[in-house]
């Protein structure tokens, strides 16, 4: 499994690049891990609540992209701001085939947990000597 | 002849310095990174410090009645922040396990943030929600002037 910077806001798809007042996104932080029969990847999004999150498996790209629904109200005078209120946008590239039916995910305290069952066509097989 | 002293006290104020926001901060960094391989004497003459890798990004935000914090702290659950305000320093700490054996992982989130001194300490309001903390610091009401009387 590898990544796909998306630091530069415009290299991800011709919609982001039409549009670049929308196009302003941040990587957030993964963890991605194998765990028998599935990769388990967690995805850090805070501030994102569940409706906000969208995945989508397009051939062997994942995209996660996430809208945070935390306010600051506009009358609010900012001390510091370390936090960026732009969306997540989080690319990943399945190099192994997964089961596109049985993906799950859950969003849990502004984590994204996904499920992504290897598929069989994909797992070591056993040749028995004869 | 008023013989009394029209005074308003003020706590001690807590100094806090504001570290210059500098737009060619990083570009200047780097251009004499690269123009002294190794040299780095300017440290963090242009820069805030950088945050431990446990530092979570954190705001701070001030309003006529209140100052308004968020710290980022995903997958932590509400029983597992703590939130502390002492000499105005707020303390946010937050630990969360889980898995166990090999996947055992833990995130640890760890931060001060230096706040103004006119925070009413009895009035803090903290909630978590999607892995945001948000704190609201209401101010205190402005102080009256006191009128100390001479004996």
């Amino acid at each position: 499994m590898s990544t796909e910077s998306c630091e530069n806001t415009n290299c991800c798809t011709p919609a982001t690049a039409v549009a670049p007042a929308e196009a302003k996104w941040t990587k957030p932080h993964y963890r991605a891990e194998k765990d028998g029969n599935a990769y388990k990847v967690r995805v850090f999004l805070p501030g994102v609540a569940k409706s906000g999150v969208s995945v989508s498996l397009d051939k062997d790209t994942l995209t996660i992209e996430g809208v945070r629904s935390d306010t600051v109200e506009e009358s609010w005078t900012p001390v510091f701001e370390e936090i960026k209120r732009d969306g997540y946008r989080l690319q990943l590239h399945l190099e192994v085939d997964i089961e596109e039916e049985k993906i799950e995910a859950t969003v849990d305290d502004g984590v994204l947990n996904l499920t992504l069952p290897i598929a069989e066509a994909a797992k070591p097989k056993v040749i028995a000597v004869t | 002849m008023d013989a009394t002293i029209n005074q308003s006290i003020r706590p001690m104020k807590t100094i806090q310095y504001n570290y210059p926001k500098l737009a060619f901060g990083n570009d200047f960094r780097r251009l004499l990174r690269d123009a002294f391989e190794g040299f780095d004497g300017l440290g963090n003459l242009f820069e805030r410090p950088a945050r431990p890798a446990n530092a979570p990004a954190a705001d701070l935000y001030s309003s006529d009645e209140a100052y308004h914090v968020r710290v980022e702290v995903p997958g932590v659950r509400k029983e597992e922040v703590s939130v502390s305000l002492e000499n105005s320093v707020l303390k946010i700490r937050a630990t969360h396990e889980e898995g166990e054996g090999e996947a055992r992982r833990v995130l640890n989130f760890d931060r001060s943030l230096a706040v103004p001194d006119d925070v009413d300490a009895e009035k803090i309001e903290a909630k978590l929600e999607n892995g945001v903390l948000s704190i609201t610091l209401t101010k205190q009401e402005a102080q009256k002037p006191k009128q100390i009387a001479i004996l």
